[in-house]
């Protein structure tokens, strides 16, 4: 479970999030969409920690908590197998925990799990952006999060390879139970893999619902994003 | 004219610039050293509880030595041999040739060879060190580190500042010894000094106590080093262009606050 209380966030004078609250149970995903610009990105670093909110709280249901981002962030010098069992090897929680053979074995499982069998002892620098997407949530979920926020996953993919990750982040759901935050701007990513949606604009919370009512309701915000309008009540952080 | 028309044309002033580029250049720099003695003092607490992993800090001692080694002993042969040619033809010409070597062996061991060690060392690792760690934090590696519940400063920083400190003194050993066989080289090819001579004469030059203050300043100017490299490198923030000036600025640093500890310790052994 994650909960986030009135959650505020400024940067220098800028105001980027202003009393937003939501609340994902487990087994669930929540889109959270919005023009570029929006603070998207900056409520998942504050709920994995990498961001300190100027005021409210995020309550969150295990500590076990997986983030994976947009440019997979694989450790370039370190091999798919040492990039997927890192948090058993270097983890405090985990750290001796497995023996060499198990971590072997989780890692072989994990890969198999994002169908990408055999790239042990390769680096990221040899994979294409999909297959290092699917090593980034191997590596994600090595440990079993609780917790799992996703930063544009299907960002710059081609279709197919979109649908393959959209279909691991459902098997995810299923196998783990987890409760899971999406940042997307992809509208096959949130009406394949979103139980709720919400619009972020202007600092806040624009729309709420299912996908089913972004696609069906006439809420000026959510029509503009779906049509991918230029005319509308909203401008990206660029001005257009 | 408003107020804020006064304020503008302060602002458009050359004297506001300098005085305002000043202040922010020196607010930077107080901001650097303070994350520099923060992250310090986090990898000796963090050495001090054990939980630096003595492979990794194996790994990256051995990674730093012998990747510098070269370079080590090739300045450190070069600054010998000039020394000696400036000082053997004088010295012998005026009757001093069996000091040469003790000359050599003062000026190396108190601190050529602590000085051409630390630049080997900064421009082949401390270099490294501040682009990998800089370039880990553009692309959200350590982002990644942090969300996978490790520690970046045990993982990423601890282990260089300790392999540093205990690699540049065998580093600054080798560098003395460089320069006194370049000295040798010189003295025998320029003058009528013997290998023998010149080697007795280095016998004479070699007093503990400057043994003891050659390493003392190797551990420090590694540790210096190792720890701003890789504090610049890990406050990064930006892209590519960022990456390529927190490694200049780490480098001018480094050699910037080693001079400074090179007075302080010479001072302290004299």
């Amino acid at each position: 479970m994650i909960e986030v209380k009135n959650i505020c966030k400024k940067f220098d004078e800028k105001v980027v999030l202003k009393d937003i609250t939501f609340k994902v149970n487990s087994g669930e995903t929540l889109a959270v969409v919005g023009v570029s610009g929006s603070g998207k990105s900056t409520i998942l670093k504050i709920i994995c920690g990498l961001l300190e909110p100027d005021s409210g709280e995020v309550i969150l249901g295990d500590d076990n908590l997986a983030m994976l981002f947009q440019y997979s962030a694989l450790f370039d010098s370190l091999n798919i197998s040492d990039n997927i069992s890192f948090a058993l090897n270097e983890n405090e929680a985990f750290k001796g925990k497995y023996s060499k053979a198990q971590i072997k074995d989780i890692v072989k499982e994990k890969l198999q799990l994002v169908g990408l069998s055999g790239i042990e002892q390769n680096f990221p620098n040899e994979l294409s952006g999909g297959m290092q997407k699917r090593v980034s949530f191997a590596r994600g979920i090595v440990t079993d999060p609780k917790i799992i926020l996703y930063d544009e996953p299907t960002a710059g993919l081609d279709p197919i390879s979109s649908t393959v990750i959209e279909d691991y982040m459902q098997v995810l759901k299923k196998e783990l139970g987890a409760a899971s935050i999406v940042v997307t701007h992809q509208m096959s990513t949130i009406t394949r893999t979103a139980d709720k949606v919400i619009m972020l604009y202007n600092a806040g919370i624009v729309w709420a619902g299912t996908p089913d009512e972004m696609l069906k309701c006439d809420n000026e915000y959510t029509k503009q994003f779906v049509e991918a309008q230029k005319t509308g009540p909203m401008r990206t952080s660029a001005g257009i | 004219m408003q107020l804020q028309e006064v304020e503008k044309a302060i602002k458009s002033t050359v004297i506001f610039s300098i005085f305002s580029g000043a202040y922010y250049t020196f607010k930077h720099a107080l901001e650097t050293v303070g994350y520099i003695g923060f992250n310090l003092r986090d990898v000796f607490i963090l050495a001090i509880k054990r939980k630096v992993s003595f492979k990794k800090v194996i790994y990256e001692a051995s990674r730093i030595g012998v990747d510098a080694l070269p370079l080590v002993i090739m300045i450190s042969w070069l600054a010998g041999m000039i020394i000696s040619l400036q000082l053997a033809v004088a010295m012998v010409k005026q009757g001093g040739g069996n000091f040469v070597g003790a000359f050599v062996t003062l000026v190396m061991l108190k601190e050529l060879g602590p000085i051409m060690a630390a630049f080997a060392i900064v421009f082949m690792e401390g270099s490294s060190i501040a682009a990998e760690i800089a370039s880990m934090k553009v692309t959200e590696q350590v982002d990644a580190i942090k969300t996978l519940h490790v520690n970046p400063i045990q993982y990423l920083i601890a282990p260089k500042v300790l392999a540093a400190i205990l690699i540049v003194p065998m580093a600054v050993v080798i560098a003395s010894v460089s320069g006194i066989l370049g000295g040798l080289f010189t003295s025998v090819a320029h003058t009528e000094l013997t290998a023998v001579g010149y080697l007795e004469s280095v016998r004479t030059g070699l007093w503990m106590k400057d043994i003891c203050a050659a390493l003392v300043k190797g551990s420090v100017f590694g540790g210096i080093i190792a720890i701003v490299c890789a504090t610049i490198g890990y406050e990064t923030k930006g892209g590519a262009l960022e990456v390529g000036k927190s490694t200049t600025k780490a480098v001018v640093w480094s050699i910037t606050i080693a001079a400074i500890f090179d007075y302080i310790i010479s001072a302290l052994f004299i």
